[in-house]
């Protein structure tokens, strides 16, 4: 028989608020352990939550970016679980009235296009981190409180490699919306996937475990093909899947059960009396709306039409919102978006691809990728030389200029001295030049190949070319 | 401390009406830490007023009935007294009061079983060291926590709990929409609610009670401002024969206090029950002018 994998992913990420979403502490990454913390975000006796408006301004446009349904009446409220990470011995999440629902989100895989449905967008703060140490666990509360929001999918993948795709996605649209700075070695980024099998075909849907706090989409793609196969093999031999809460180990490349159904926590959610129900007016959505960063689709829309830029070369760069970003800062600088396309799409993607880097790994800025263009622009260096400059600026992280001088490189287009050049060629080639004029026009491509040699390359051939014809007529 | 955040209410404690009203303009400012604070700008003592003619004071016969003879008493001559400064009483019947602790308690409970569950060993306060980390949670809050906590704790608990809460919690919530409802509607007909404050005047100090929970029940006039978030003082309007002090309570609508403060102002400048003190006995009481 032939199995169907459903997959449903909840995806948390941080957002990029400066400061946490119930206390006015900073959110820096990396800080010394318990230094980004106060008495709210330590759950002391007395303090009162004040919530961000700007976490709640950074949901909303995440869901705006994710089509979804904004609420007009949201609320707050407690989930309520002991654990030493957990100051108050509850978390303030959101229960049955999230911020957003009803969204969804396009994808691409394998050349198809697959709509995967958003069931819900809700708030809610971090929990500490447990530090274990040989003399004992401590806890750090830097992270106590960082606002969160979590995306919950409706189960709509067929494939790990959709999952991944759509997880690919979405961290492309949290960057695009600048919401969250989506850095996964930070565990910014962090998923949940809901696994289950059934025959292909059925419409039913098999009883699904739920792979806890995956932090890479290698882990994702991982955790989904072993949870896959273990539940197929489970069904074949005739074995009852139970729903659990499993944990991927990254180290044993296997799954470890964490909790079953009949040990789950009972949240006892009720709404968090601290904290008033929020009220959003269609005022405020529409300004979030209004004050929107552009979109992938309406980038790869001007891109098009205003750029002129192929449907490939857009689709390429949005693709990415890094590779985007740093594709309009060279636009800063320089003024030629077909050109700049063309080194990013395939120069620079070569180089990444090559070394199996991410453009926000380059070594050099855009503005130095600008500069190197200009130089192209204004016939200092020739297009084959750029290639040549760009792949040392990737390698050492110099500047154009830096490289350029250091080796003498420069076209020389200065027609009074490249004359100088071509006078001494001539009185060199005195064969060549009397071929030509008997009419053999091939000569003249080994007089300029004999500038060329002369200038190390740096003449301009067309300019080479023009005077050569000039001086030879007469 | 947090007890329960939706019902609990800072109050002053005075001597006399312009006291509270003095303290009040300074309490009820904007506390931007406090989410649940508003911004309003107030200036009670200045306005102080003891002409109250004309006010409507609602009042419900069956809370009075629902006393003791000694409280009731007190509290029918208050009402005279009140009508004597101008006011008129209007005829309130709530259909609420039976299921008025019951909601407060459940509310109360559940919002102090989460509130007091920071109190775990971990950051805060005092910790007993167990086997593992839930032996130690365990034993901390079994030890720190006194008997009547430990009894809210397990209520609220119980109530928030999956298959007990719609029962519980979900129905107390409610009821809590329907006593506000109640109030929305009494006050279009009336300025001020009047009621004895409890049922009973004070226990003896030290005295045990049969049934733990006995003491609830002479909490029925009290929860009600703090259920429907209205504004309510407790004025002394007499002495039982005891010589236990007796309370009226006055509650006015949301943002109302100056009516609140007026109405009571007016009484205290026309009796002298504030200025009376109780005199402590052995096995009773007997008061002093
Ligand atoms: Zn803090």
């Amino acid at each position: 028989m032939k199995y169907e994998v459903v997959i449903g992913l909840e995806i948390h990420a941080e957002l990029s608020t400066e400061s946490k979403v119930f206390c006015g502490c900073a959110t820096t990454f990396g800080a010394e352990p318990n230094t980004n913390v106060c008495p709210v975000c330590l759950g002391m006796p007395g303090a009162l939550p004040v919530l961000n408006k700007k976490a709640v301004e950074y949901i909303v446009r995440a869901g705006l970016a994710l089509n979804c349904e904004i609420a007009n009446y949201s609320k707050m409220d407690r989930k309520n679980y002991f654990y030493p990470d957990l100051p108050k011995a509850y978390q303030i999440s959101q229960f049955d009235l999230p911020f957003c629902k009803a969204g969804y989100l396009d994808i691409e895989v394998d050349g198809l296009m697959r709509r995967i449905g958003i069931t819900r967008i809700h708030l809610e703060e971090d929990a500490g981190k447990l530090v274990h140490t040989p003399g004992g666990t401590l806890v750090d509360y830097n992270r106590s409180s960082m606002p969160l929001i979590e995306i919950v999918s409706e189960p709509d993948m067929r494939s790990a490699k959709e999952a991944v795709e759509y997880a690919k996605a979405i961290r492309n649209i949290l960057l695009y919306a600048k919401v969250s700075n989506c850095k996964m070695q930070e565990g910014v980024l962090r998923f949940d996937a809901n696994v289950s099998v059934r025959p292909k075909g059925s419409q039913t849907y098999g009883t699904r475990t739920e792979i806890k706090n995956l932090s890479s989409f290698k882990m994702l793609q991982k955790a989904i093909d072993y949870e896959y196969q273990r539940q197929v093999s489970m069904v074949e031999k005739g074995e009852e899947i139970h729903q659990q809460t499993l944990r991927w180990n990254e180290t044993g490349n296997c799954i470890i059960a964490l909790r079953s159904k009949e040990d789950a926590h009972d949240y006892r959610y009720f709404p968090d009396p601290d904290l008033l129900p929020v009220i959003l007016s269609d005022e405020f959505i529409e300004d979030v709306k209004h004050k929107m960063p552009q979109m992938p689709d309406e980038k790869k829309k001007m891109y098009i039409e205003e750029f002129q830029l192929s449907e490939y070369d857009a689709q390429v760069l949005t693709a990415n919102s890094e590779l985007c970003a740093f594709y309009e800062e060279i636009l800063q600088d320089y003024d030629e978006p077909k050109t700049a396309a063309n080194w990013v799409n395939v120069e620079l993607m070569a180089l990444l691809n090559q070394n199996d880097m991410l453009v926000e790994e380059l070594a050099f800025s855009a503005g130095n990728m600008a500069q190197l263009l200009k130089n192209i622009q204004s016939g200092k260096i020739s297009g084959k030389m750029g290639k040549g400059v760009l792949s040392e600026m990737f390698e050492t992280g110099k500047s154009p200029e830096e490289i350029i001088s250091a080796k003498g490189l420069s076209q020389i287009s200065d027609t009074a001295e490249l004359e100088k050049i071509i006078d001494k060629v001539l009185a060199e080639n005195p064969a060549s030049v009397a071929d030509y004029q008997a009419g053999k026009e091939k000569a003249i491509g080994f007089l300029v190949g004999q500038v060329m040699k002369a200038t190390k390359g740096a003449a301009n051939p067309q300019s080479v070319n023009e005077i050569l014809r000039e001086k030879l007529k007469k | 401390m947090a007890f329960a955040s939706s019902l609990d209410q800072v109050g002053p404690l005075t001597k006399d009406i312009r006291d509270t009203a003095i303290v009040l303009d300074e309490i009820v400012k904007q506390d931007v830490k406090d989410s649940t604070s508003a911004k309003i700008k107030t200036n009670y003592a200045d306005n102080l007023n003891e002409d109250i003619q004309g006010m409507r004071i609602g009042v419900d016969a069956t809370l009075i009935e629902a006393s003791d003879e000694d409280t009731k008493k007190a509290v029918l001559t208050a009402i005279e007294k009140l009508k004597e400064l101008g006011c008129t009483i209007i005829d309130l019947s709530f259909n609420h009061n039976e299921i008025m602790v019951a909601v407060y308690y459940i509310i109360s409970s559940a919002e102090a079983s989460s509130n007091l569950a920071r109190f775990d060993g971990i950051n805060y306060g005092v910790r007993i060291e167990g086997e593992n980390i839930i032996d130690t949670y365990v034993k901390t809050r079994s030890w720190g926590f006194g008997e009547e906590v430990k009894r809210r704790i397990m209520i609220g608990t119980f109530v928030l709990s999956s298959g007990y809460y719609d029962a519980y919690y979900k129905k107390a919530l409610q009821d809590r929409s329907l006593i506000k409802n109640n109030f929305d509607k009494a006050f279009e007909t009336c300025d001020c609610i009047l009621s004895p404050t409890t049922i009973f005047t004070a226990y003896d100090a030290g005295i045990k009670l049969e049934h733990p929970t006995d003491a609830y029940l002479s909490d029925v006039f009290t929860p009600a401002a703090n259920i429907a978030g209205l504004p309510a003082a407790s004025i002394p309007c007499g002495f039982a024969k005891n010589g236990m002090p007796i309370g009226l309570q006055l509650m006015a609508n949301s943002y109302q206090e100056q009516t609140l403060l007026n109405i009571a102002y007016a009484y205290q400048q026309n009796t002298d029950f504030h200025l009376q003190r109780p005199k402590l006995t052995k096995g009773g009481s007997q008061h002093e002018v």
